[in-house]
């Protein structure tokens, strides 16, 4: 049952790592406006009929 | 495209087409404008600007600003621009027209319209715009031009020169509850196999050892605000609910310190960083649960950025701020008169709605004094400066130290009542249990006490209004009622008296009815008649001139054209002259009736009618007031004179008290008056003649056409198409103190459960690990749903409207109507005692 120890300290490790990684995001701003992805993801690329320049 | 009237209706705003009906590429437009930014769009590939969305277009409105002169000068950029390296600049401008997915398909591609831009970004419920740029290759003046020309001027004011350049966003919640989330996380985790007893013995310190590290940054980070408050509480000798909280806080911490490191048992570390981690979702789920209306904007946001100032004999910009005594400006037509001031030279007729009420233009002489917040409405002026912005009358009315901190409300002060008495009652359980069990068995004395300080988790408490309130504020703002905040609600519940102010507020100003009494008018005279009222400003003309919109206009050539200050318009067309203007001025009383606004037509010296002016009453509202009069007692505070007594008294039950030709002092008086009465009143009104009534009041209202229009002093806007259900939304909120209540037992409930455990001994950490976040949970689902279904089983839910383009094209076609009725039915038969003169 040793195990168990290295169990834990492994899960906490990887837990922790998350921890860091919500924080990064965090402070990257990717926090700051939740609502308007969720818009802009549903906007095409745009293929217009007209011809571009 | 067409309506359901088969009316033409323009494929870019959704207006209808009318005489200035463009087509191109199989679209119909209804003017040059819109086709403009289609063609500019169509040609840079973005159509999908239409796909996305019906009519996605921005109107084009009268009065938009197309001087961006102002945006050359330099300081004026640095102080909008927030960010600049040497090549590139960043800038976020608020524009308020945006409104769905085609605003931000098109402002996300805004590089495509052109090559200065590099990235653009929208944040939707903020409505703004950050937008990086080459300020070699683009100018910041031309870069809101071209956002200008698509539709979305930006709105640009002194409010937002003066904040500061970089945004402040205060990222901290996050940071502790998604430290307060993990730690509860890891340490249940950890612990319920302690409980359920699958360790070995000798692994238990070191499982609590970790628990303990895990548990030290969630009550000295996440969770210290709470103890903070608490101590500062202390300090001013008040117990607010973060007294409870940190009670529970240390208590938790130290006991499980000394179970673990004493080996005397496991802590109750899970329960302490759950319940740090669920008082703080609740603090998160307030703060998102709306966005968008910034209630903290001042006077200023109202004023433009700068003004044109003569300097050694050139005009120049010069920005509002720096202006002092003795400078001369220009104010041109239509502008806002930044600052109380002395008329030097020009024509002055200013129109003060905005802070008296009066829609009377005040027509002035040079050397007359005018007055910051006042519209010129009359060629150009100008003007001497007697008072900088800072000390205008304006900006004094609104300093004014009469204005108060609201009282607290009843519900409010019930609620304080409730965590005072429930740490005092605690503390007394707690030192009973110890009294019966020091005699009974020392050895459980201190362990009742510690769990009788635990179980009393004040958490239930203590989330019950953020989830509660919070939802409803939600709910109610997808509706179009805004409300300030959580305490506003709180505020609503003991209403007792409701003041209503009258123009704007019970009367529609975006729908000045304009009827034609008199002989009918051939379709040549109506063209001629219309082609004059076109070249006048004044509200009255503009006025007639939309009731004639149907009307080709032949542009028939207008000679001797001139609007007479305080009497009519006189010109010549065609040899025929014209004379439009007031019963006095063209010598014709009869028809006077005091309370009523016209104005006479006089057609070749032969007067043939006139036009009513009458600002109708919002729709539904005598319903409203009828069933307001039921519960609460009710007055109007109105600006105007006596014209509408009549009108308002059919309207007002008999005991409400009518009062007219209030000054904005007036109605803050007759409010603190009935303040001391002992009344709770809320006040509905509108526009900045009544910010120190609506300051004054428990809570103010206010009614709004545009809601990014400037909101003084008020605790909530309601959208004036959401005011037609106001009952129904009265109800609801008020329905808030029975739900708190209702959360408030629950909770008082799950408190009492775990108090039969504590004082009977038998309180272990894994009853404290599940009762205290059900206890929480609990509080959260039923916040949410009792509010939600609420909200559902009130009528209200069923006539909730999109607030864009839909509502726009509605009152578009109500006006076709209006025009038909004008040219073929005059309203009244020619012939009876009152036009006996025809």
């Amino acid at each position: 049952m040793k195990i168990i120890v290295v169990l834990i300290v492994l899960g906490l490790l990887v837990a922790l790592g998350f921890l860091a990684a919500f924080f990064w995001a965090v402070k990257n701003g990717q926090y700051d406006d939740d609502k308007t992805p969720a818009m802009r993801i549903l906007l095409d690329d745009n293929q217009s009929i007209t011809d571009n320049k | 495209m067409k309506d359901n009237k088969n009316n033409i209706l323009c494929d870019h705003c959704g207006d209808l087409c009318l005489d200035t009906h463009i087509q191109a590429d199989e679209n119909d437009f209804c003017c040059q404008a819109c086709e403009m930014v289609y063609e500019l769009l169509a040609t840079n590939g973005l159509d999908s600007y239409y796909r996305l969305n019906e009519y996605p277009g921005i109107q084009k409105k009268e009065n938009q600003p197309s001087d961006f002169e102002y945006l050359s000068d330099p300081e004026v950029v640095k102080k909008l621009v927030q960010f600049t390296d040497g090549k590139v600049s960043r800038v976020e401008f608020l524009l308020p027209q945006i409104h769905c997915s085609s605003c931000l398909y098109l402002l996300e591609n805004l590089a495509k319209l052109s090559s200065g831009v590099r990235t653009s970004r929208v944040n939707f419920y903020d409505k703004k715009c950050t937008i990086i740029y080459e300020h070699d290759l683009l100018s910041l003046k031309d870069l809101v031009a071209l956002l200008s020309k698509i539709g979305y001027t930006p709105k640009l004011s002194l409010d937002e020169l003066n904040s500061r350049s970089e945004p402040k966003i205060d990222r901290s919640l996050l940071y502790k509850l998604g430290l307060a989330g993990f730690s509860f996380g890891n340490i249940m985790l950890l612990s319920f196999p302690e409980y359920l007893g699958f360790y070995q013995a000798s692994h238990h310190f070191y499982i609590g050892f970790i628990n303990i590290l895990l548990a030290i940054p969630v009550v000295f980070y996440a969770g210290w605000d709470y103890i903070r408050s608490a101590v500062s509480g202390i300090r001013i000798s008040q117990v607010n609910i973060d007294l409870p909280i940190s009670i529970g806080i240390a208590v938790l911490f130290l006991r499980s310190l000394y179970e673990i490191i004493g080996g005397v048992g496991e802590g109750y570390l899970d329960s302490l960083s759950g319940f740090i981690f669920f008082l703080l979702i609740g603090r998160w789920y307030q703060a998102i649960s709306y966005r968008s209306i910034d209630f903290d904007r001042n006077y200023k946001s109202f004023f433009p950025i700068s003004v044109q100032k003569l300097i050694n004999g050139k005009w120049s910009s010069c920005t509002l701020t720096k202006l002092k005594v003795g400078d001369i400006i220009r104010v041109n037509h239509g502008e806002i008169i930044p600052a109380d001031g002395n008329i030097l030279e020009g024509k002055a007729a200013i129109d003060y709605s905005f802070v008296t009420g009066e829609e009377k233009l005040v027509p002035l002489d040079l050397g007359q004094e005018v007055f910051a917040g006042g519209k010129q409405t009359k060629g150009s002026i100008k003007v001497s400066i007697s008072r900088t912005v800072d000390q205008s009358y304006l900006t004094k009315l609104w300093k004014e130290d009469t204005f108060s901190v609201k009282s607290k409300s009843t519900t409010e002060i019930l609620i304080e009542n409730v965590s005072r008495y429930f740490t005092i009652v605690i503390l007394l359980i707690a030192a009973g249990a110890f009294v019966y069990w020091n005699w009974k068995d020392p050895t459980m004395a201190f362990q009742v006490v510690t769990a009788v300080l635990i179980v009393a988790c004040p958490c239930a408490l203590a989330l019950s209004i953020p989830f509660t309130f919070g939802n409803m504020l939600r709910l109610l703002s997808n509706f179009g009622v805004y409300l300030k905040s959580t305490k506003t609600i709180l505020n609503f519940q003991e209403i007792s008296h409701v003041v209503f102010d009258k123009t704007g507020t019970l009367t529609d100003s975006t729908k000045i009815k304009c009827t034609y009494e008199g002989e009918p008018l051939n379709a040549h005279q109506k063209s001629q008649l219309l082609a004059i009222v076109s070249q006048s400003n004044h509200p009255l003309s503009r006025s007639i001139a939309e009731e004639l919109q149907g009307i080709k206009n032949d542009s028939p050539n207008t000679t001797a054209f001139e609007e007479h200050l305080g009497k009519g318009i006189s010109a010549s067309i065609e040899g025929n002259n014209w004379r439009i203007g007031s019963p006095q001025w063209l010598g014709d009383d009869r028809n006077r009736k005091s309370n009523e606004k016209y104005v006479l037509i006089e057609y070749n010296g032969h007067i043939l009618g006139y036009f009513l002016f009458n600002q109708p009453l919002r729709e539904n509202i005598q319903s409203i007031i009828h069933d307001l009069s039921d519960q609460f007692e009710l007055s109007l505070l109105s600006g105007d004179g006596y014209a509408d007594l009549e009108r308002m008294t059919n309207l007002f039950p008999p005991n409400s008290t009518l009062l007219f030709q209030q000054s904005p002092k007036n109605k803050l008086d007759h409010i603190q008056q009935l303040q001391d009465q002992g009344h709770t009143v809320l006040m509905i009104g509108d526009g900045l003649n009544d910010a120190g009534a609506l300051r004054q009041s428990d809570v103010g209202l206010v009614i709004s056409d545009d809601i990014n229009n400037f909101a003084p002093a008020c605790d909530g806007l309601i959208a004036a198409e959401a005011f037609v259900r106001f009952q129904s939304i009265l109800n609801y909120i008020s329905s808030g103190k029975a739900l708190i209540y209702t959360a408030f037992t629950i909770a008082i409930l799950y408190n009492a459960m775990g108090l039969y455990f504590a004082v009977r001994g038998v309180f272990s950490p894994i009853i404290a690990a599940i009762l205290m976040p059900l206890s929480s949970i609990t509080i959260i689902v039923f916040g949410i749903a009792s509010s939600h279904v609420l909200w559902r089983i009130k009528p209200l839910a069923r006539h909730v409207k999109a607030r864009s383009a839909k509502t726009k094209y509605k009152l578009e076609t109500e006006k076709t109507d209006k025009n038909e009725n004008l040219i073929n039915k005059p309203k009244m038969p020619l012939l009876d005692d009152n036009h006996a003169w025809l």
